[in-house]
C-alpha cells in the first residue's frame, strides 16, 4: 500500500477523548495494582518463580577504633579528614570522629609504637575472623599470612618514621609536655594525638578497619643488589620492603589506579590493578624505567607490603597486576588505592566493641500497623473535610497517594535488588504520610493553584525550604543524614505529585462510573 | 572536647541549617517580619526542647540513639516547615484548625506505626513531634504578642 494513503487513512481515524480517558484510566489502574502487589510483604510467595523479596541489610556492628596519630596536630587533623572521606566514599552508615590529646609515657628501650603490639593482635584477629567466615575460598589463608607479614612491615616502618620525625622536629614543633606536679620527669612523657573513630555499619568490618588504618603509600621498587629470594625457609622475603630499593615512583606518579575486570590466563574473569603514570615527563621517565628493568623482577609496595611484578613486557607504559576475583574486594581496593595518603603512620591503640542500635524490625508487623495508621488517618481526613462532595475523594486521595509512593519505592528496591534499611523505609513511609496529610489538609492541589498566588507561594515556600534543608544536610552532613537526605527529598516531591495525580485519577474514575 | 559539649555544638550546627533555610525562604516569599520573629522563636524552643529531651533520654535513661538523633533533627525541621506552611493558611493570631487537623493526623500515623518499632525510634519520634508542637505553640504566642503590641 502507498505510504501516503496509509498516513491519510490513519489521520482520518477519529479517536474520541472518552476512549483516551478510558485507556489512561485502565493503564493507571493496572500500574497501581501491579506496583501494590510487587510491594506487599511476602510477594515472592504470591508470585512463585519471581524474585520479589526485599533485600534487607544484615545486622549492624559497632566499634570504636582508637588510633595514635603522633605528636603533630596537623597530622591528626589531616588523618581524620582523610578517614572521613574514605568512610563516606565507602558509604559507611554512621561514624563519629573525635580527636583528643593523651599524655603517653615514653619507654626509652622500646619504641612507642611497638608497645601497641596488642593492637596488631586485634588486627590479626579481625583478619582471622574474616578468613574463617570465608574459609571455603582457597585464597584466604594466603591472604591471612600476607596480612600478618604486612603488619610486621607496618610496625617496622613506623619505627623508622618515628626516627625520621625526630630529625624533622627542627621545622615542626611538637606539642609541649605538661606533666602533673609530683609525677615522673617531663622527658618521660609526651603529648600524643589520639583519634577515636566510632563506626556503626553493616559493611564488612575488615574493609572498614583497613580504610581507617591503611596509609595507602604506594611505591614502585626494584630488588636490592645481592638480595636473593631463593631461600626456601624464607618464602616471604620477596614481600618485605627492606629487600627493595625505591625508584621515586609513588602515588603522585599515577593519574589514577584503575581496577578493571579482564580475562585472566585461565580464561576466567578477574580484577586487575592498572598503574598508569601521569602524562608528560612522568610517563616518559616511567617508560624509560620499564625498558631499563626489562627481564627483571620489580615490585609494587603498598603500605610496606611488596607485590612482586616480573617485568617481561619492558616497553609498556603501565603496570597491570592481578588483584582478585571478588567484586566486593575489587570495589574496596578501587576506593582505597585512589584515596589520599595518610600524612603519617597510625597505630591502632585499641578496638572497643560496642552494642549497636537494634535495627531489627519485623517488616510484616510494621507494614500492618502502618496500614492501620494510614486507614485511621484517612477516616479522620474524611471527617475533617468540610465540603461534603469532596469528603470521599480527599480521604481516598490521601490513601492512594501515600500507598502509591511507598509501593513504587518498595517495588523499585525489589526489582533492582538494592539492599535497604527497614528502619529508613519506615521513616520514609512516615514522611510520605505526613506530607500527603499536610497537602490534604491545606488543599494545595495543582488545580487550586490557578489564580491563587497565596497557595502557590505556600507551596513554593514549603518545597524550597524542604529542598534547602535536605540538600544542605546531604552535603554538610555525614553518615545516616548524608544517605537519607536525598531519599527524603524524592519522597517529598513525589508525595506532592502523587497526591495531585491521585485526586485527578479519582475524579476521572468517579466520572467514568457515574455515566 | 567534652563529648556532651561536642554533641550540643553539633546539634546546634545541624539545627542552624533548617533555621536559616526556613527563615530565608519565608522572608523571600512572605516578607512578614512579625511572623518571621515567631518562626525564629519557635525554632529556638524546638531546639531547646529537643536537646533537653535528648539529653534526658540518653543520660538519665541510657538510651543510645547511635547517630539517629541527627535524622530526627531534620525530621523535626520538616514537620515544623509543614506546620509553618499550614499556619500561613490560617487566620492571623488564631490557632489554625488546619494545624490541629494536621497534628491529629500525624499523631495517629506515628502512634500506630511506632508500636512495633525499637524503643529508640519511638523515643525520637515522640521527641520530634512534641518539640515541633511546642515550637508551633510558641510561634503562635509570639505572633499574638506581636499583633497586640
Amino acid at each position: 500500500m502507498d505510504f501516503k494513503k496509509l498516513v491519510k487513512k490513519a489521520k482520518s481515524i477519529k479517536v474520541s477523548s472518552e476512549f483516551i480517558n478510558t485507556l489512561a484510566l485502565a493503564g493507571i489502574t493496572a500500574i497501581i495494582i501491579s506496583t501494590f502487589f510487587i510491594a506487599i510483604p511476602m510477594a515472592e510467595k504470591v508470585f512463585p518463580g519471581i524474585r520479589y523479596d526485599l533485600q534487607t541489610k544484615s545486622s549492624y556492628w559497632k566499634k570504636t577504633f582508637v588510633l595514635d596519630a603522633g605528636t603533630y596536630q596537623s597530622d591528626a587533623d589531616e588523618t581524620a579528614a582523610i578517614i572521613a572521606k574514605r568512610l563516606d566514599a565507602y558509604k559507611v552508615e554512621d561514624y563519629e570522629i573525635q580527636i583528643h590529646q593523651s599524655r603517653t609515657e615514653i619507654n626509652p628501650e622500646e619504641p612507642l609504637l611497638l608497645e601497641d603490639s596488642p593492637d596488631s593482635d586485634n588486627i590479626a584477629q579481625l583478619g582471622d575472623s574474616q578468613a574463617d567466615e570465608t574459609s571455603d575460598e582457597s585464597s584466604k589463608p594466603e591472604k591471612e599470612n600476607i596480612e600478618s607479614e604486612r603488619e610486621d612491615e607496618i610496625e617496622e616502618s613506623q619505627i623508622e618514621s618515628e626516627e625520621s620525625k625526630e630529625t624533622e622536629s627542627e621545622t615542626r614543633e611538637p606539642t609541649q609536655n605538661n606533666p602533673a606536679p609530683g609525677e615522673a620527669p617531663e622527658s618521660n612523657y609526651e603529648m600524643r594525638y589520639k583519634i577515636e573513630v566510632t563506626v556503626q555499619s553493616t559493611k564488612d568490618p575488615y574493609y572498614v578497619q583497613m580504610l581507617i588504618m591503611s596509609k595507602n603509600e604506594i611505591k614502585i621498587m626494584t630488588v636490592k643488589d645481592g638480595v636473593s629470594f631463593d631461600d626456601p625457609e624464607n618464602p616471604y622475603q620477596k614481600l618485605l620492603e627492606d629487600n627493595y630499593d625505591e625508584t621515586g615512583f609513588n602515588n603522585n606518579s599515577f593519574r589514577n589506579i584503575a581496577i578493571k575486570k579482564l580475562i585472566n590466563q585461565q580464561g576466567d574473569p578477574y580484577y586487575f590493578t592498572i598503574f598508569k603514570p601521569k602524562s608528560g615527563p612522568t610517563a616518559e621517565s616511567f617508560r624509560q624505567f620499564m625498558s631499563q628493568t626489562i627481564g627483571q623482577e620489580i615490585g609494587v609496595s603498598i603500605d610496606g607490603f611488596v607485590k612482586p611484578y616480573p617485568n617481561y613486557m619492558g616497553e609498556e607504559d603501565q603496570i597491570i597486576m592481578g588483584l582478585t576475583d571478588d567484586p566486593e574486594e575489587a570495589a574496596f581496593y578501587r576506593l582505597l588505592l585512589n584515596s589520599e595518603t595518610l600524612p603519617a603512620d597510625v597505630a591502632v591503640d585499641d578496638i572497643i566493641d560496642k552494642k549497636p542500635l537494634a535495627m531489627e524490625i519485623d517488616y510484616l508487623k510494621v507494614t500492618i500497623s502502618f496500614i492501620v495508621g494510614t486507614l485511621a488517618s484517612a477516616v479522620l481526613i474524611y471527617l475533617f473535610t468540610e465540603n461534603k462532595s469532596a469528603k470521599l475523594i480527599s480521604a481516598l486521595s490521601y490513601l492512594l497517594s501515600t500507598g502509591f509512593v511507598i509501593s513504587v519505592g518498595i517495588a523499585y528496591l525489589k526489582i533492582t535488588g538494592q539492599e535497604v534499611d527497614l528502619l529508613f523505609l519506615v521513616i520514609g513511609g512516615l514522611i510520605s504520610a505526613y506530607v500527603s496529610a499536610a497537602f490534604s489538609v491545606m488543599n494545595i492541589s495543582l488545580i487550586s493553584l490557578k489564580g491563587s498566588s497565596k497557595k502557590a507561594g505556600r507551596l513554593l515556600f514549603f518545597l524550597s525550604a524542604s529542598a534547602i534543608i535536605l540538600i544542605t544536610a546531604r552535603y554538610l552532613g555525614k553518615g545516616y543524614i548524608h544517605h537519607f537526605a536525598y531519599t527524603a527529598s524524592l519522597i517529598i516531591v513525589s508525595s506532592y505529585l502523587a497526591s495531585n495525580l491521585a485526586t485527578l485519577y479519582l475524579n476521572n474514575l468517579k466520572k467514568y462510573f457515574q455515566k | 572536647m567534652n563529648s556532651h559539649v561536642y554533641l550540643l555544638v553539633k546539634f546546634i550546627l545541624i539545627a542552624a541549617i533548617p533555621i536559616i533555610a526556613t527563615l530565608l525562604t519565608h522572608f523571600y516569599f512572605f516578607r512578614n517580619i512579625k511572623r518571621l520573629t515567631g518562626i525564629f522563636a519557635g525554632y529556638l524552643v524546638i531546639l531547646a526542647v529537643f536537646i533537653g529531651a535528648y539529653l534526658l533520654a540518653s543520660q538519665k535513661f541510657n538510651i543510645d540513639f547511635s547517630g539517629l538523633q541527627e535524622i530526627a533533627v531534620i525530621f523535626t525541621s520538616i514537620i515544623y516547615t509543614i506546620t509553618t506552611t499550614i499556619q500561613d493558611s490560617g487566620k492571623k493570631g488564631r490557632l489554625s484548625s488546619k494545624l490541629i487537623k494536621f497534628y491529629s493526623l500525624i499523631a495517629v500515623i506515628s502512634i500506630s506505626t511506632a508500636i512495633f518499632l525499637p524503643k529508640e525510634i519511638i523515643t525520637l519520634t515522640v521527641i520530634s513531634v512534641l518539640s515541633s508542637l511546642i515550637g508551633t505553640a510558641v510561634q503562635f504566642m509570639m505572633l499574638n504578642i506581636a499583633n497586640e503590641t
